[in-house]
């Protein structure tokens, strides 16, 4: 079906394209809501990605990478609305990687502290692993990062969410 | 990592999410069309802009008249590269054109088949162009005239392009004015095909032909005149070379029994007189394409090393001379001479049909 909806799409058949797009939109719509953290903006963001992807649905090589393609654009049109609007938080210096292993992290974070207290880069790894459920191989293909350096980013934005946990917990 | 799901999916989702994502959507949708409707245009006036500037740059020479004949071969036939360079640089633009209409949307088969045609269309051109005389060119004359005659008529070829309807109206030289007579139909205009009687389909040019006649003092002038022209009926005058003589009476021949037999190389003789012959006669115009091969004298071959000979009366004597490919005409004579006269034998050859090699032969005459 959905092999369809992408071959009349790419011959410019916009309806077949909205009903393709409608079976990922809440998916996208939430993405994007960590990144922009509000309502209004969550929804530009998904208006230039519905708009982004019709565009350039030509470039989608295969139908098996739908969802992850839509993924990506949302990255990049969230992270161009947060550098229009001065909100883009700088890379950060990688912090040293402790002893912990991973599953010594904390399993319940706020969505608050995801959204207020990581870097996009953060978010994105967070996003993709924890929501998405893809492995990390999968996360480093689809940010276009080596595996080493997700790891290093999922480790770090772990450490934050532990902090701010451990915070709230002080508090 | 449960919990971070259930809080995600605790998200409310705003009821304008599918309009905002369909008002996106359609945006893309209007672009295409815009896109769609521009594209063709903007390919067709590409393509046409650069076939049309490629003929342009092609044709739009302006011919000085009064030139020497090997710069205007030079014009002809000198830029094939910048030809190709010019069609090659327009055709790498068709192809970007094409392929940006693809990553804008339009039909893939469509603008690829019409990026081919117009591929396809700029290197028929540039062939065509390429091959295309800017000015016709008169083929080198080399003709001898028995000076007994009264009247002297002789052909001179000229190569004009298959589209070029023009002909030659007259012969000009000095005061000398010598109109062109026809054979045959004269809504022809003396167009014949090359070689005679066979249509040259793959050429891109005609020779035809320009018949004059002259009397002695007309042929004369000719003779003496430095610049000779053939004038088309349009008035463009075409500088030609002649290398003519005459066959004077002072170069008294060798009494002998005619010929008998013979071909194009060879002329036999059977002697009437005893004769020493020493010397081989082949005018300078020609010795590029015209050598003595050997004589016999009674089926003994001599050749020019061995001159002076002794040819007695009653033997049969065979010379032979050996003709290339040239790009003249030549109705000539040549032959083996000594203090009482000549053995002739008449060249009488049609220059090939070959624009390089008539170039070569004026170039060296320039």
């Amino acid at each position: 079906m959905q092999e369809i909806l992408v071959q009349r799409a790419k011959e410019g058949d916009a309806e077949a394209f909205a009903q393709l797009f409608s079976q990922f939109e809440i998916d996208l719509y939430k993405m994007a809501y960590v990144y922009v953290g509000n309502e209004a903006d969550a929804l530009d963001v998904v208006q230039e990605v519905a708009y982004r992807s019709f565009k350039y649905i030509h470039s989608l090589q295969s139908v098996t990478y739908v969802k992850t393609w839509l993924m990506r654009i949302v990255i990049n049109c969230a992270s161009d609305l947060l550098k229009k609007r001065g909100q883009n938080r700088p890379f950060e210096a990688e912090l040293e990687i402790g002893e912990e292993s991973l599953e010594e992290l904390p399993e319940k974070w706020a969505l608050e502290d995801v959204m207020a207290k990581l870097t996009k880069e953060e978010k994105d790894v967070i996003l993709l692993r924890f929501y998405h459920d893809y492995t990390l191989s999968q996360v480093a293909q689809v940010l276009q990062l080596k595996l080493g350096t997700t790891k290093t980013i999922l480790y770090r934005a772990l450490k934050k969410l532990k902090q701010a946990l451990e915070q709230e917990v002080q508090e | 990592m449960n919990d971070f799901k259930k809080q995600l999916d605790r998200i409310d989702i705003p009821k304008s999410l599918h309009k905002r994502s369909l008002k996106g959507i359609k945006r893309a949708k209007n672009e295409q069309q815009k896109h769609k409707r521009w594209m063709p245009k903007i390919l067709t006036v590409t393509v046409t802009i650069a076939a049309g500037g490629f003929i342009a740059l092609g044709v739009g020479k302006q011919d000085t008249r009064q030139q020497q004949s090997s710069s205007l071969l030079d014009e002809s036939l000198s830029s094939p590269i910048v030809h190709w360079c010019i069609a090659i640089f327009l055709m790498i633009m068709t192809i970007l054109v094409v392929i940006i209409a693809i990553r804008k949307g339009i039909d893939k088969k469509l603008s690829i088949a019409m990026g081919f045609i117009m591929t396809l269309l700029l290197g028929n051109s540039t062939v065509y162009l390429q091959n295309q005389l800017p000015k016709p060119i008169t083929v080198p004359l080399v003709q001898d005239f028995f000076y007994s005659n009264e009247n002297f008529d002789f052909t001179i070829h000229y190569i004009t392009n298959k589209s070029d309807r023009r002909f030659v109206k007259y012969l000009q030289a000095d005061n000398l004015t010598l109109q062109a007579k026809y054979y045959g139909n004269s809504e022809n205009k003396g167009i014949s095909y090359y070689p005679v009687d066979v249509t040259n389909d793959s050429s891109h040019q005609f020779m035809r032909a320009a018949y004059f006649v002259g009397n002695r003092e007309e042929i004369q002038t000719l003779i003496n005149s430095k610049e000779v022209f053939l004038v088309l009926d349009d008035g463009e005058k075409l500088p030609t070379l002649l290398q003519m003589d005459f066959d004077h009476p002072e170069k008294v021949q060798v009494d002998f029994l005619g010929t008998s037999g013979g071909n194009d190389e060879m002329a036999i003789f059977v002697m009437m007189q005893d004769v020493v012959l020493d010397a081989v006669n082949i005018p300078e115009v020609l010795k590029h394409s015209v050598s003595f091969t050997d004589i016999k004298v009674n089926e003994i071959a001599y050749t020019e090393k061995d001159f002076p000979i002794a040819v007695k009366k009653g033997q049969r004597v065979i010379i032979t001379f050996q003709t290339s490919e040239a790009g003249m005409d030549v109705r000539a004579k040549v032959g083996v001479s000594g203090r009482d006269g000549m053995l002739p034998k008449w060249i009488n050859r049609e220059a090939s049909f070959n624009i390089p090699k008539i170039r070569e032969e004026i170039e060296r005459h320039d």
